[in-house]
């Protein structure tokens, strides 16, 4: 019995360890004119702030549900909730903002990346097939 | 404002009746269910100052604290859009002009300028944009020594916003103007106040985890004379008699009330802790319209799901009272009975009026707010206010108390909440 319980434990240890060390990339088709972006620059584009650069104002940003969690912990060190207050204010005191567009699956957003010459969105690096390009790569 | 809203109507029916657009327009909702109690006898616990209801101790109440608001955006042409808000929450009367908060068409010149057309959120404060969006902020009960003070929802007129980044932070300002409506209520009795002319400057500079505010306003109120007029017309009758009349009615200045308006407020976001602060200055030149100084600390930390916060607020106003007895032209025990019993009866209601906008209390807070889903948190709040002798504005006094407001109080709100938005 212990050691059932030790092995599930070390299965739990190894799932978790696994789920958050995967590389978690910024990507867009591979015709986009684009080959690189500043983390500045990606968080203004899903923050909805101020975009600086032209390269920045021309993309259209995607959301994928399976990985959303990870990515803003990633890129801002906020959770979920976080990002969805700050949403809210925008939002409903009248901003003027540009959203993400959301996708539930990384397969879905595959689908619309290579279907879409200026959408960007994040995927795990293991899923960047060579019709899409690394753009960033999220610590 | 009959204008706006038939505008707002028009523009509404027109874009809802082409399905074709449907791509292009967006509903969302926005609420909170909020359950208050609050533990005095004397003072009772009110939204803000236009609320007629009050929760004394023993009530457990739904209405002051729960709100219900509708959204909807239409995005006409990369350029041009229409943004209208609802907001149902108990009022005494409903009417649409009421409901509507906000029905603005943007133009977006470019990346930097836009300009709002239409009814937009009052931005006075660093809240007073999201007051309602109760999701967006922190506490299940903003600070109330700032946020209570004016009710004040939305502005018919025109902004112009110009933002622009200043090396990795953003920096937003925007000049608004137009007018308004206020209600205040001050024990049952409803006034509504006209602000005709209102102009407003917001300076903002952001980064992701920070951001430094500072707005100052001024506007210019109607209406005030038609509030005052039971106490003026009784006051009339001591003309002669009583020496500082006339200085009573230069100071109270009706015809031509100006209120000024100013806030610095900041947001600082360390990994797991979050500062809050600012401060807030109302001045009028009117007796009626004291000056109010205010402003709260606040510090929340987050475990996993849920922040902690604690917050300390204050607002100080100086108090006023007269005492006609000393300023007349013959002894008291003199006057005719009428004018004696006159005296009696209109010198609390003087000193009511000198006092009406006079706010002195502190409190302490300590609450949670727990992330439950992307949509939906809960939040716990426990207010300790204290409140001065004169300085209960923020308060309905119980009318069965009548000398409550002479002396000090210290009172306990709770608050427990549900905010959400889809």
């Amino acid at each position: 019995m212990k050691k059932i319980f030790i092995k599930v434990l070390l299965l739990l240890f190894f799932s978790i360890s696994h789920a958050y060390a995967q590389e978690v990339v910024i990507v867009t088709n591979a015709s986009n004119p684009i080959n690189e972006l500043s983390k500045f620059e990606v968080i203004g584009i899903y923050m909805g702030r101020y975009r600086s650069s032209d390269k920045a104002i021309s993309v259209t940003p995607l959301d994928n549900n399976e990985l959303k969690e990870e990515f803003y912990a990633k890129l801002i060190n906020k959770p979920l909730s976080s990002v969805n207050s700050y949403w809210a204010r925008l939002k409903f005191t009248g901003r003027d903002y540009t959203r993400p567009i959301a996708y539930d699956s990384s397969d879905e957003v595959i689908n619309k990346l290579l279907n879409t010459e200026f959408s960007i969105s994040y995927l795990p690096k293991t899923m960047v097939t060579p019709e899409l390009k690394v753009i960033y790569e999220l610590d | 404002m009959k204008y706006t809203i038939r505008f707002s109507l028009f523009i509404f029916v027109f874009l809802c009746s082409n399905e074709s657009h449907s791509q292009n327009s967006n509903f969302s909702f926005f609420g909170n269910i909020g359950l208050t109690q609050s533990s005095s006898k004397y003072l009772g616990f009110k939204q803000d100052i236009s609320k007629e209801d009050a929760i004394y101790d023993g009530e457990l109440d739904i209405w002051q604290n729960s709100r219900v608001g509708l959204q909807y955006e239409y995005q006409l042409s990369p350029i041009l859009s229409f943004t209208s808000q609802a907001l149902l929450q108990k009022e005494k009367d409903y009417s649409l002009d009421k409901i509507i908060k906000m029905a603005f068409i943007r133009y977006k010149a470019n990346n930097n300028f836009s300009i709002r057309l239409g009814r937009t959120p009052f931005d006075m404060f660093m809240l007073s944009e999201s007051r309602d969006i109760d999701f967006s902020y922190l506490w299940a009960y903003p600070p109330q020594e700032i946020y209570s003070l004016l009710p004040n929802r939305y502005i018919d007129g025109i902004d112009l916003i110009y933002k622009f980044p200043l090396e990795q932070l953003d920096f937003r300002t925007k000049l608004s103007i137009g007018k308004s409506e206020i209600e205040i209520n001050a024990n049952d009795d409803v006034g509504h106040l006209k602000i005709k002319q209102f102009i407003g400057l917001t300076t903002e500079l952001s980064d992701f985890n920070w951001s430094i505010s500072f707005r100052a306003s001024r506007s210019k109120l109607d209406g005030v004379d038609a509030m005052l007029k039971p106490v003026t017309d009784a006051a009339s009758h001591l003309q002669n008699i009583w020496l500082e009349l006339p200085q009573f009615y230069s100071d109270l200045n009706v015809e031509n009330i100006s209120g000024d308006y100013i806030s610095l407020g900041g947001r600082y976001e360390f990994e797991k802790l979050t500062l809050f602060a600012e401060l807030a200055q109302i001045k009028g030149n009117s007796s009626i319209l004291n000056k109010v100084d205010s402003g709260y600390v606040s510090a929340s930390y987050n475990i996993n799901d849920i922040d902690y916060f604690i917050s300390y607020a204050y607002s100080e106003s100086r108090t006023k009272t007269v005492n006609i007895k000393d300023s007349l032209v013959a002894p008291f025990e003199y006057l005719p009975p009428q004018l004696q019993t006159l005296v009696y009866l209109l010198n609390p209601a003087i000193n009511d009026v000198l006092n009406f906008f006079t706010s002195n209390q502190t409190t302490s807070s300590i609450g949670m707010r727990w992330n439950y889903s992307e949509n939906i948190v809960f939040k716990l709040q426990l207010n300790n206010t204290k409140i001065d002798a004169n300085g209960s504005t923020l308060w309905t006094v119980n009318p069965a108390y009548d000398n409550a407001l002479s002396s000090t109080h210290s009172v306990n709100t709770v608050f427990a909440n549900m905010s959400f938005v889809f």
